[in-house]
């Protein structure tokens, strides 16, 4: 006789992210992509992660789109902004789009003089690239 | 002599570090955005490997003491493969579901077929 079993997600999407960054390092990218996406549904960050897993295998087309449907999803996710910036700095593109990017990621943590450091690092960075 | 090796050896790591720093600062990983120090990724790896199988263990009909007992006799790579086997597991479960489905749909196309007084035969 067949048994019906009816299967439950033990973790939460904050505990799914936790697992796909520990993935991600072990190199087991589809296995983090699984549950990146599946801590997505609930949580805008797995949109985020899969964005950066993408650019860190150098599927920029792809962590580009990801980025963007983060920041559609929430608008107030500084690091989203400062990554989609910082990709457009390695394609060496929209660069003027990358700028504006990082003004606002760093206009979001205007309070948080941590963040605030790295944002103008790539803000620094996006200026240098403009002037050559 | 001790100096100069001394002296060039700086030289050389300084400007490593400096490369190294300038490839990835404008970058947010994943790690920092959660928060997540590097030495307890594995602690926490170990720690949700459980309860995803611990979990699955459960759904399956064991009791606590019997999920309890396989899961202290496994090592962190049994633990790990498990892990990560869960969801083959779960792919077999859901076409198990689907064949059943299937057939209830058969059976149930079937029935009406033959209540509305026509005949369902295989040549």
């Amino acid at each position: 006789m067949p048994k019906i079993v009816i299967l439950h997600d033990p973790l939460t999407p904050e505990e799914h992210l936790q697992l796909g960054i520990s993935y991600e390092k072990r190199g087991l990218f589809e296995e983090a992509k699984r549950h990146y996406e599946e801590a997505s549904k609930k949580d805008v960050r797995g949109l985020l992660f899969l964005g950066n897993l993408y650019l860190n295998i150098g599927e920029y087309n792809r962590a580009e789109e990801l980025y963007r449907e983060t920041i559609k999803r929430d608008d107030k996710i500084s690091d989203a902004y400062n990554n989609l910036a910082w990709l457009y700095y390695l394609k060496a593109e929209k660069i003027d789009e990358a700028e504006n990017l990082i003004r606002k990621a760093m206009e979001i943590e205007k309070d948080n003089p941590e963040k605030l450091k790295t944002f103008q690092d790539t803000f620094e960075k996006i200026q240098k690239l403009k002037t050559k | 002599m001790f100096k100069k090796f001394l002296s060039i050896y700086l030289i050389v790591a300084i400007f490593i570090i400096g490369m190294v720093q300038s490839v990835g600062a404008g970058f947010i990983p994943s790690e920092v955005s959660m928060g997540t120090k590097t030495h307890d990724i594995d602690k926490i790896q170990k720690f949700l490997e459980m309860k995803v199988v611990s979990q699955r263990l459960k759904d399956f009909g064991y009791t606590d003491k019997e999920i309890m007992d396989r899961l202290s006799a496994l090592d962190e790579q049994t633990l790990h493969s498990l892990a990560l086997k869960v969801d083959e597991i779960k792919v077999a479960g859901d076409a198990g579901l689907a064949i059943i489905l299937a057939l209830v749909i058969i059976a149930l196309v079937v029935l009406i077929i033959n209540l509305t007084g026509h005949r369902v035969t295989v040549k």
